[in-house]
Order: structure tokens, then C-alpha cells, then sequence
């Protein structure tokens, strides 16, 4: 049973079994995990903070220190995200707040469940959310940010080397969008990795998680407003 | 120009020497620290299982461990090998360096580096040879996100699909009843003037005749949308009762007759048993028998028969209604259950059809956990089929 006292706790443990069951490459139980976690009113949030956003970089780790193989690695992640997308259902029906946030990541990244998760949580808030995968062409995202009028542009990037792509494609839209009010916002472990890193791609925000990516553009929203 | 370092380090893997460096803001002397001090916090463990592996192997090569500088924090594949005493490490910005470091680390010492190069080509022949995996592995990742955002994007279009339908379905709720009561008035003025009859002129009675009907009919339209739009948002609500069916039936049939005696059909029902007590909801199970009953005399000429059949099937009762009218052509009777969908034939008697009652009457059967269907062949006739729970719960 999980409680006010003792959630932190219940939560951690959620993450501990779910990968554990992934590792047992038992699909069915993680998925069990997550469900019954639904319904004892345990946030879809948290599930993606304290449970699968842990459990993701956990695997990261076991891989690169050898623990499993790539194949693991590839089946944990595959996994995961078909197990978040049983939960689209729940994330889709909130009441809309007119915003609009179209979401992608930088060309050749393959880690996209990332930002797939700060779209949810947009989602979640009340934004119309459009996330264009990392095959989508710059051209393709200035015409999806023109069509729904969007006021954020997230860009995401995990690997190092793809900062110049989000640097180029942040000129590519500035230079090419008449509308005056999309704010830019990149995130991801690139920018992570140090502080002032995200400031060479002329963004006009950075988040470390979707939580704060939420608050962060409330914030420049508010004071634009 | 190579990007990267090359160090010697000893045992303990303090570095010994900075052979090579072509940042020019890792500021370093030799002998300060070790291999960690240069290396990102977050990847202590990962350094770990890399000097674990030259250790144990001889031999480590590409791993990616990030680099801390003043400010900033780079990725750079690291490979490593032993080397009497000492460990050879190198990290470079790209892996096409290492053919070139090969080369160089060969002039550097060339016995030595025979030992390195057997070791470390062998490796990279493996990880040469390992590439087509990853290859497959990375489609198959980009594939897998492509099916992720299909779903996700699927996933938003059913929702807002879902919306529009309440929309839809409250919307038509709220247009059938507000038109019910003026529908209603007009039917019941015309039937005040038409008792009136000794000041109208015949072509008069005939023109409140056609209000009457065309009244009646639209009355009738508005009461089966307002049936479909509580049927669609879900708020069918069984009142459970539990009647005898075979008496049910007879009685249905009694109040069709008059319809069936002005086209001289005959209505025949010959049950082999006289009760079969079953749970339905009464109002909404005689709305189908009326339905299906109405279209048989409908589409039948006249002096013809319908036959009505109940059948007592283990936990089910079915019902069947068989006429000898027009039938329905093959390519129409996949439709006849979808709202608004009337077939080509036209009724015998001049009859309306408004295109919703089979698919309310489908809708009814299946909140009873029942089934329908049909059989029909043109010019022989039709047989509709029903069937009931006996014990609905
Ligand atoms: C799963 C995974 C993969 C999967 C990705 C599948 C997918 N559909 O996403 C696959 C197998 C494809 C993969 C491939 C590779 N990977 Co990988 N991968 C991972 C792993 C294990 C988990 C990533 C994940 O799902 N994290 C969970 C999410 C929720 O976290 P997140 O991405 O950080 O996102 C959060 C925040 O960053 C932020 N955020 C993200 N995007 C944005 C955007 C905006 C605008 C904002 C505001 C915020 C924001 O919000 C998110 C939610 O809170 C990580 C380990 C790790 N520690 O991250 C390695 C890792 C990222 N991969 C790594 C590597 C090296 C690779 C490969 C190069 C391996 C190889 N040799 O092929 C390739 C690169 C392929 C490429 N071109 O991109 C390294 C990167 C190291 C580095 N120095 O950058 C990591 C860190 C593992 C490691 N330590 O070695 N990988």
C-alpha cells in the first residue's frame, strides 16, 4: 500500500522491481508494476521521474560498465518506451490551455525518449504537443511551428557532437519564423554536462528534466506576457 | 591534426607522462595525478571497468569517457594497453584518429609498440567486424522511435477523435430535442383541424393528412436520433426485468397487426412451447421486434406471410422474423446495421425510412449481450435473427 509516508520509498522500490523485471526480461510484470501504480493514484510524473527516467539511466550504467549487453540495453529501452506508451491514454485527455509546444530532436540523435517525456509532461499541463521525430527535415519543423502557431520550440540533444546541429537549426528557425513569440528551449544530457553549454546555441532557455522545462517556460511565458 | 591526449601511466594509473596533447587548455604536469583527476566525476565507475579491462585483457579499446577541462567536458574515446610495467592510454575526439595514432605510437617505440599494435589491432578488427551489428542495432532503434511517435501521434487523434464524437452526440441530442416539441405541436394542431372536418374542403383533408404524416414521420426521426445519441455517449441503462418471451412476442405481434391487415400480409407464430422467462429490458426489446416487424410488412407485398419463430438454445433464446418480400441485394446487406444506411429497395406501400432503426435495434441487442444478423436473398425474402441471454446480469 502506498501512502503519504512512506512514497518516496514505495517509489523507489516501484523502480527497483520494474527494472529488475525488465532485466528478467519479463515485459508483462514491468508492465503490471506501472498499472497497479496507476491505479493507487501514484502520478504519471513521478512514474516517468522516479521510475522509468531511473530505471533508463540505471541501464545506461550496466551497459557501459559491461554489466549487460547491448541487446539488453536495446530490449530494456524498447520496452520501456512501449510500456509509456500504454499510458497515452491518461496523458492525452487533460483539458487543453491553447499553448502549443512542438517538440524534436536534433537530426541523427537516436535518443528521443527524452524528449518524448518533457512533450508528455506539456501535454499533461494542458499544451497542444507535436513531437516531430529525429528524422524530420529543418524545413518540415518551421512549417509544423507556422501550422499550430507554436509558442515553444524544444530541441533535444544527448550526444556531444550534436550541439552545432541544434546550434545550426536555431539559426535555420530564427532566420526563417516571422512570429515574434516562439521562445526556443533545448535540453538533454549534452547540455547537462556543463552549465553554460546550451548559451553557445543561442537558445532561449534550458531545463535539466521535464519538470523543470514545465516551470521554465511557464516563467519566460509569464514575463513575455 | 590529431585531437586528443596520449599518457603513460604507471601501475596505480598515475600518469606518468603527457606524451601528447592537443588541448590547449588541459593545463597538466607530469606525475600530478592520476588518470581519474582528468576525468569527469560522473564517469568514475565507467573508468573503472576500463582499467579493470586493461588489466585483466591487456587490452581496452574505444570507450567513451567524458573529459573535464576548465569549463567544459568533452567525450573522448579512450583505449589503452599495457606495456611492461607502465600502461600506454590515449584518448582522441574521433575513432578515425586510430589508424594514425597507430602509426605514430609505431615510430615512437617500435618494440614496444608491436606488443600494442598485435593487441590492439586485433581488437579493433573485432570491433571492425562488430560494426554491422551496431549498424543493424541503430536501424532498428530508429525504427522503434518511428513506431513510438506513430503511437503517440494515433494515441492524441483517437482522444480528440473521441471528443468530436461526444461533440456530435450531444449536439444531436440537444437539435432532436428541442425539435420534438414543435414537431409535436404542429402534429397535434393538424389533428384539431382535421376533427374540424364539416368547414374543409376535401383537397383540404388531404393536405392535414400529409402534415399529419410527414409530422409523424419527422417525430418519429427525432425520437431515434435522440436514441442514437444516448446510445453513442454510452448511456444505454438496462432496466432488467424478467418476462415470459413467448407471450412478450404475441403481444408485439397483436399491436402490428393493423399494419400487416392493410397490405393483407399474415403474421403467423406457432411457439412449441407457451413460456420461456427470460431478463430484458421490456421497453427497449419490444423497440427491435417493433422494428423488425415494421420493415418485414414494409418491404413485403401484399397477401404474403411473416412467419415469427422463438427458439429455447441452452442459455439463449432466438428469435427470428422471416418474410417473403424483396430481399436485400449482396452488396447492400453488410450496411443495413450502419446508421443512415437504407437499402435500394423501395417499400411496397409508399412506407418512410429513416435508416436508424437496425442500428438502434443492433445497439439494444448487443447491450443485452445478444447478437443479430440477417439472411436474405432477393425476391425470396428475409430472416432476421436475434438472440437474448436468458439470465442477463
Ligand atoms: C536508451 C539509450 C540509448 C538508446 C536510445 C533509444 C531511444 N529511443 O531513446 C540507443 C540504443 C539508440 C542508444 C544509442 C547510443 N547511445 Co545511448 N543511451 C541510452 C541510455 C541507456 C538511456 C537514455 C534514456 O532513455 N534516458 C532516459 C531519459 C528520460 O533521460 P534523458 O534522455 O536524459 O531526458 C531527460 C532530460 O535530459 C531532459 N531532456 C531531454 N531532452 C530535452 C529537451 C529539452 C528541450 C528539455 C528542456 C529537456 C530535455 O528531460 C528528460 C526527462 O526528464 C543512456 C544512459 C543515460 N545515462 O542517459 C545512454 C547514453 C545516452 N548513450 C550513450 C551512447 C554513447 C550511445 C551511442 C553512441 C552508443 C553506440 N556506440 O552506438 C549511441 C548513439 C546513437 C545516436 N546517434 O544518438 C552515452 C552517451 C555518452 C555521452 N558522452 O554523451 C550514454 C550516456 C550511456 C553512457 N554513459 O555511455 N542509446
Amino acid at each position: 500500500m502506498i501512502t503519504a509516508d512512506n512514497y518516496h520509498e514505495s517509489l523507489h522500490n516501484i523502480q527497483k522491481d520494474y527494472l529488475n523485471a525488465l532485466l528478467n526480461k519479463d515485459r508483462q510484470s514491468a508492465e503490471k508494476l506501472i498499472t497497479d501504480s496507476l491505479n493507487n493514484n501514484v502520478p504519471i510524473k513521478d512514474i516517468y521521474l522516479s521510475v522509468f527516467q531511473p530505471a533508463q539511466w540505471e541501464i545506461g550504467r550496466l551497459w557501459q560498465t559491461n554489466k549487460i549487453t547491448v541487446a539488453m540495453e536495446h530490449y530494456c529501452t524498447a520496452a520501456t518506451q512501449f510500456i509509456m506508451s500504454r499510458l497515452y491514454d491518461h496523458i492525452f485527455s487533460t483539458e487543453k490551455n491553447g499553448l502549443s509546444l512542438v517538440a524534436t530532436s536534433v537530426s541523427g540523435e537516436l535518443h528521443e525518449l527524452g524528449i518524448r517525456m518533457v512533450s508528455d509532461f506539456f501535454e499533461m499541463e494542458g499544451w497542444h504537443t507535436y513531437y516531430l521525430g529525429a528524422n524530420s527535415t529543418k524545413e518540415g519543423i518551421l512549417d509544423m511551428i507556422k501550422e499550430c502557431n507554436a509558442d515553444i520550440l524544444a530541441i533535444s540533444a544527448t550526444m556531444y557532437y550534436h550541439i552545432p546541429h541544434v546550434q545550426e537549426l536555431i539559426t535555420y528557425i530564427r532566420q526563417h519564423n516571422e512570429s515574434d513569440k516562439l521562445k526556443i528551449m533545448v535540453g538533454g544530457k549534452a547540455f547537462n554536462m556543463g552549465k553554460n553549454l546550451w548559451k553557445e546555441t543561442k537558445a532561449d532557455i534550458y531545463a535539466l528534466d521535464a519538470q523543470a522545462a514545465i516551470e521554465k517556460s511557464t516563467e519566460i511565458l509569464s514575463v513575455n506576457n | 591534426m590529431l585531437k586528443g591526449i596520449v599518457l603513460v601511466c604507471n601501475n596505480d594509473f598515475k600518469i606518468e607522462e603527457f606524451l601528447y596533447n592537443s588541448f590547449r587548455n588541459l593545463v597538466f604536469s607530469r606525475g600530478d595525478g592520476s588518470l581519474y583527476s582528468i576525468c569527469d566525476n560522473e564517469e568514475k565507475l565507467k573508468l573503472d571497468e576500463f582499467i579493470k579491462q586493461i588489466k585483466n585483457t591487456g587490452a581496452a579499446f574505444n570507450w567513451e569517457i567524458n573529459v573535464s577541462f576548465k569549463n567544459l567536458t568533452k567525450p573522448l574515446k579512450f583505449s589503452g594497453s599495457k606495456l611492461d610495467r607502465n600502461f600506454f592510454v590515449f584518448g582522441l575526439e574521433t575513432n578515425n584518429d586510430v589508424p594514425f595514432l597507430y602509426e605514430e605510437l609505431m615510430r615512437i617505440n617500435n618494440e614496444q609498440s608491436n606488443y600494442i599494435r598485435q593487441i590492439l589491432k586485433n581488437r579493433f578488427m573485432n570491433t571492425q567486424m562488430e560494426r554491422p551489428d551496431e549498424d543493424v542495432l541503430n536501424e532498428l532503434s530508429q525504427v522503434n522511435n518511428q513506431l513510438a511517435n506513430v503511437q503517440r501521434e494515433l494515441s492524441k487523434k483517437n482522444v480528440e477523435l473521441n471528443k468530436l464524437n461526444q461533440l456530435k452526440n450531444h449536439f444531436l441530442g440537444m437539435a432532436a430535442h428541442d425539435l420534438r416539441n414543435p414537431l409535436g405541436h404542429i402534429y397535434n394542431y393538424a389533428e384539431l383541424v382535421e376533427n374540424d372536418s364539416d368547414n374543409l374542403t376535401d383537397m383540404q383533408l388531404q393536405f392535414i393528412g400529409v402534415i399529419k404524416s410527414q409530422s409523424l414521420f419527422m417525430l418519429n426521426l427525432v425520437e431515434e436520433l435522440l436514441d442514437v445519441s444516448s446510445i453513442e455517449s454510452g448511456e444505454v441503462v438496462l432496466d432488467l426485468q424478467g418476462v415470459n418471451i413467448v407471450e412478450f412476442i404475441r403481444t408485439n405481434i397483436h399491436m402490428n397487426k393493423h399494419l400487416a391487415n392493410k397490405k393483407s400480409i399474415k403474421i403467423n407464430f406457432n411457439p412449441s412451447g407457451r413460456e420461456i422467462f427470460i431478463k430484458i429490458d421490456q421497453k427497449k426489446i419490444d423497440q427491435v421486434l417493433n422494428n423488425l416487424l415494421t420493415n418485414a410488412i414494409k418491404y413485403s407485398e401484399q397477401n404474403t406471410e411473416i412467419n415469427v419463430e422463438v427458439k429455447d438454445i441452452d442459455s439463449l433464446v432466438q428469435i427470428c422474423i422471416r418474410d417473403q418480400g424483396l430481399g436485400i441485394p449482396d452488396d447492400e446487406i453488410n450496411n443495413i446495421f450502419k446508421p443512415f444506411n437504407t437499402t435500394s429497395n423501395v417499400s411496397t406501400g409508399g412506407e418512410q425510412s429513416t435508416g436508424l432503426g437496425l442500428f438502434i435495434s443492433k445497439r439494444i441487442i448487443e447491450s443485452h449481450k445478444g447478437k443479430i444478423w440477417v439472411k436474405s436473398e432477393v425476391g425470396k425474402g428475409s430472416e432476421f435473427y436475434f438472440t437474448l441471454l436468458k439470465d442477463l446480469k
